[in-house]
């Protein structure tokens, strides 16, 4: 970001408080779409935040958010932190001299310790968005920036520089994803800002974030009801591993030939096959299509993320 | 056994989770052929915790 030039105020003052907060290194990253559809930046709006605090509630909101869109999406602890920026470009001259043209790009690097390949997928689908990333440190600081006045914005990741690669164990180490990329030459480090971890009650440092869950073809499937296997992209092709605990809660149905939503009845988890649940509605008409998803409002309590399926009334 | 969450709309029984709205009207006969076998307690239990939420309102 260019810097512009104080011609008629002067430099800016050098002089500090005596004691005052820095970043520490950065454990985790919060991967989040830069704007929201309404063209605005996604970051937090600091009077939302009760007495300047960032509470579990307010929390959840944000990372159980049932807009993906506005979603944020922490990444598992990063090891082997590399944040830095490249030599400033200068213009040199033939007496030895030289002057400044601009920084160099900050880049960023991170390893996730047992990375794997569904892990891996997921972070390789951010490279063709326009993203932002907020850092949580070692203190349990909230790194953004600060460029409008309220707000606590991401920091805007370079268009395309985002990549995610597999790094398989060997004799010595274990497996490894690597994440990489390029903070937006728009950005300047001179905007950085945080929200102090003395004012972070919610549970940050350490959050995850949501799991996929898919469905397998719906079982049972009556005028009153179907049975459905639900689990996680997680586990062995065989054996995966199956998405417990969800509630009535945590689904909605919708009659998409009659354009109406179900109110479900009841959901009944198996105390036998983990992940099966039985659904009993409302008497439907044959050959009627459902879809079951996420509910549309409020947010996603289990932390998982339901990818949507049909259920087609016999 | 039993859980209300808090728009209290919600019942948890044993391991199955009732929208209480959806229960107007259910009978014993109905809520046991529905649920027998299904439902982690036993089904006569079960529609104790039900029964108050099945009563409809004239």
């Amino acid at each position: 970001m260019a810097e512009l030039c104080a011609c008629n105020t002067g430099g800016g003052n050098t002089g500090r408080p005596s004691c005052f907060p820095v970043f520490d290194v950065t454990k985790q990253a919060i991967l989040v779409e830069y704007y929201k559809s309404d063209g605005s930046i996604n970051g937090i709006d600091l009077s939302l935040l009760t007495g300047g605090v960032l509470n579990q509630t307010f929390l959840n909101e944000r990372i159980k958010d049932v807009n993906p869109k506005l979603r944020w999406y922490p990444t598992p602890e990063l090891k082997n932190i590399v944040d830095e920026r490249a030599e400033d470009i200068v213009e040199s001259f033939e007496d030895t001299s030289s002057v400044f043209i601009q920084e160099g790009a900050r880049s960023f690097e991170g390893l996730i310790i047992k990375g794997d390949p569904i892990l891996l997928g997921n972070l390789k689908s951010w490279r063709c968005l326009g993203m932002g990333v907020f850092f949580i440190d070692k203190a349990g600081n909230l790194i953004g920036k600060q460029t409008r006045a309220g707000y606590l914005d991401p920091i805007r990741v370079q268009d395309e520089s985002f990549s995610a690669s597999l790094i398989k164990g060997t004799d010595t180490t274990k497996q490894k994803a690597s994440v990489k990329f390029i903070v937006s030459q728009l950005e300047s480090d001179a905007n950085l800002m945080m929200i102090e971890a003395t004012k972070v009650t919610a549970n940050l440092l350490g959050v995850g974030g949501l799991v996929d869950v898919v469905s397998e073809t719906p079982t049972n499937v009556t005028t009153t009801g179907f049975d459905v296997q639900l689990d996680t992209t997680f586990g062995g092709v065989t054996s995966p591993i199956s998405a417990d605990g969800m509630a009535i809660g945590d689904f909605r149905v919708y009659n998409q030939t009659t354009s109406s939503v179900i109110t479900v009845t009841s959901v009944t988890e198996s105390t036998v096959t983990g992940g099966l649940y039985t659904f009993v509605i409302p008497a439907q008409t044959s050959s009627d299509v459902l879809i079951v998803s996420n509910p549309i409002t409020g947010f996603l309590a289990k932390s998982y993320d339901l990818a949507q399926f049909t259920v087609t009334i016999p | 056994m039993m859980d209300l969450n808090l728009d209290n709309k919600m019942l948890k029984v044993g391991n199955t989770t009732f929208n209480t709205e959806s229960l107007k009207g259910w009978t014993k006969d109905e809520f046991k052929k529905a649920y027998k076998g299904k439902i982690s307690i036993d089904i006569d239990e079960a529609w104790k915790e039900v029964y108050k939420y099945t009563r409809v309102k004239k």
